[in-house]
């Protein structure tokens, strides 16, 4: 643990000139630009399986097609380069940023490590085989392909921990897997690895860093989004009755609001509720884009919400999905007004994860045979 | 009609051919309304095996739907992951019950559906679509279950129908017909043996009666 602290204490003061913000900031907007952009997934959208493995392979995905194209056909080699160049590219990513912003950017793309580790675990408890787990895994963050492998070579969950020793959220993890395994482990700990994720996001955010200030309404615009879809999934899916261990706290909503909305029944109580959570205006802008009708109220979108609520029903999905393209916009709109922070690094990371969510909905709708019409309603543009 | 030639036209034979025509047409009686209640039962069945067979399918293409945007959402990254995460998982078990003394099987399961904090996945790595694909499947499953012991019960009843029906078919138009044939060919053979007998006693008297008077006649010239 002292390794860690004092790791991320020399990291902190790490001078961060201003001309290293400028340097960072412009070469990830000129990143950006490169993104593929609108009228090319219109494009996208009308092409078949090979001709958009095609058009990727003459992009910026060109190297991992070609790797890729010997062993892989198909939608497998859409996913694999896409996954592969998402990897490649946030490592490249965390590589270029110098000092505190280096340790905010690994932070903020720790949720993939997360990811990995739950991986890593659950296939060594359910004896799940090596090669099928190595292709599902995304070393984006500070888990690399080598360490991932090693981790992958471990016979045993303590092994596997203590592999990760130096991973900023290890002593969580070894707090809950001390214990060993027993059923329902692995959510708790998935829950509490997130759980931390933000918490640190949150300190490191606060520690003076630029632009770290103007992340905070994002990220607890983000924590928000999440509960509430929590909040939806476990009112729909569950009968607990206390929810505010599956709440992340930090948000502008604390966890005793969703604990207070669980169990309402009554319309009017719901709706004052979610007004009070000032989440009605951004459920309306969503279900304006979606209907494409300017005309729609909060009242409608109240009503939606109230009727998904009281069938106990999760929301629907294109309402989730309105609602990510809305997180994505208000990024975008405060990254502008702060060129030179940590925004942009942000906006560009979120922006290639939806790029690489994009494509992957498009080569995947098309596998399924579905029109071009209903495949864009799945797109994050 | 065809009637049985191995029968000796005794009186134990007709008797005994008489109580198999009696066993023959209680037979038919009790089959007849057991193959009724089968009919009926089936009559009863089907439109329930039927909702349940197109709930399956829209259940069915209702996963096909969800599985599609899971994949095209969550990518085989995502989809491979919430799969792995499961921990607990349905169990079948399979027991029989007795229906008009036909075996149906009875399929019950267990950890169909399940809550979504208990599914294996954490809440707060996993989307929306991976919720409603997992509780699209369990429904999927808890419909499929239902629907295999339903479908089994019905094939079962269908298979017996026939077999029963064959069989009530059989006593009515050939074992009874054959039997009561059969019991009025021994009867009229049994008056026919009777009528000879008489007759030949008839005979046999007459024979004797010629007998004693020849013997008498010629006693009487001795003298």
């Amino acid at each position: 643990m002292n390794r860690i602290k004092s790791r991320r204490t020399k990291l902190h003061y790490f001078p961060v000139t201003p001309t290293a913000y400028i340097y960072i900031c412009t070469r990830l907007t000129v990143r950006k630009s490169r993104l593929i952009p609108r009228d090319q997934y219109m494009r996208l959208l009308n092409m078949d399986l090979n001709q958009i493995i095609r058009f990727i392979g003459e992009t910026e995905y060109q190297n991992e097609v070609n790797e890729l194209a010997g062993s892989l056909t198909g939608i497998s080699l859409i996913e694999g380069a896409l996954t592969r160049n998402f990897a490649e590219t946030y490592q490249s990513v965390i590589s270029i940023t110098p000092g505190a912003l280096h340790e905010l950017t690994e932070r903020y793309v720790a949720r993939w490590d997360i990811w990995n580790v739950m991986l890593v675990l659950r296939s060594r408890q359910f004896g799940i085989p090596v090669d099928q787990v190595r292709q599902v895994l995304i070393p984006a963050g500070w888990i690399k392909e080598a360490r991932a492998e090693f981790l992958l070579s471990q016979r045993t969950l303590a092994d596997i921990i203590d592999g990760l020793k130096g991973w900023e959220l290890h002593g969580v993890l070894e707090q809950y897997v001390a214990g060993g395994y027993h059923k329902g482990l692995f959510a708790e700990v998935e829950n509490a690895l997130y759980m931390s994720f933000y918490k640190n996001l949150f300190r490191d955010a606060k520690s003076g860093i630029r632009g770290g200030n103007t992340i905070l309404p994002y990220l607890r615009f983000e924590i928000d989004i999440t509960n509430i879809r929590n909040l939806f999934r476990l009112r729909a899916g569950s009968r607990i009755n206390d929810i505010r261990p599956y709440m992340i706290p930090g948000g502008n909503l604390h966890p005793e609001y969703f604990q207070q909305m669980y169990p309402v029944e009554d319309k009017q109580q719901f709706i004052a509720g979610m007004q009070q959570a000032k989440i009605l205006p951004i459920l309306m802008e969503a279900l304006q884009e979606i209907r494409c009708d300017n005309q729609v109220c909060e009242a409608d979108a109240a009503d939606i919400i109230w009727k998904r609520w009281s069938e106990r029903k999760t929301p629907l999905f294109s309402m989730m999905m309105a609602v990510t393209r809305l997180r994505l916009h208000r990024l975008d709109q405060i990254s502008r007004r702060y060129p030179f922070s940590v925004l942009p690094i942000l906006s560009y990371l979120e922006h290639k994860r939806y790029e690489m969510i994009n494509l992957r909905a498009i080569a995947r709708g098309k596998q399924f045979g579905l029109d071009p019409d209903s495949i864009k309603r799945y797109l994050i543009l | 009609m065809a009637y049985q030639t191995d029968v000796k036209p005794t009186r134990a034979g007709l008797l005994a051919l008489r109580s198999r025509l009696r066993m023959a047409r209680k037979a038919y009686k009790i089959l007849s309304m057991k193959l009724d209640g089968m009919i009926m039962e089936v009559i009863r069945l089907t439109p329930e095996v039927k909702k349940e067979y197109d709930l399956l399918i829209a259940r069915f293409n209702r996963t096909r739907f969800l599985i599609a945007a899971a994949y095209m959402m969550e990518g085989t990254v995502g989809m491979t992951v919430a799969a792995y995460s499961v921990e607990v998982r349905p169990e079948i078990e399979l027991s029989q019950r007795n229906l008009f003394g036909v075996r149906v099987p009875v399929i019950t399961g267990t950890n169909i559906n399940k809550d979504v904090i208990e599914r294996g996945y954490g809440l707060l790595g996993t989307s929306l679509v991976i919720d409603d694909l997992a509780d699209a499947y369990e429904d999927l499953l808890a419909t499929i279950i239902a629907y295999a012991g339903s479908e089994a019960t019905l094939k079962h009843l269908l298979t017996d129908i026939e077999r029963i029906s064959r069989r009530v078919k059989a006593l009515e138009h050939l074992v009874i017909p054959t039997l009561e044939e059969t019991e009025q060919y021994l009867s009229r053979m049994r008056d026919e043996i009777e009528r000879e007998d008489t007759s030949r006693l008839f005979h046999v008297k007459r024979r004797k009666e010629a007998a004693i008077e020849l013997e008498e006649e010629r006693r009487k010239n001795m003298e």
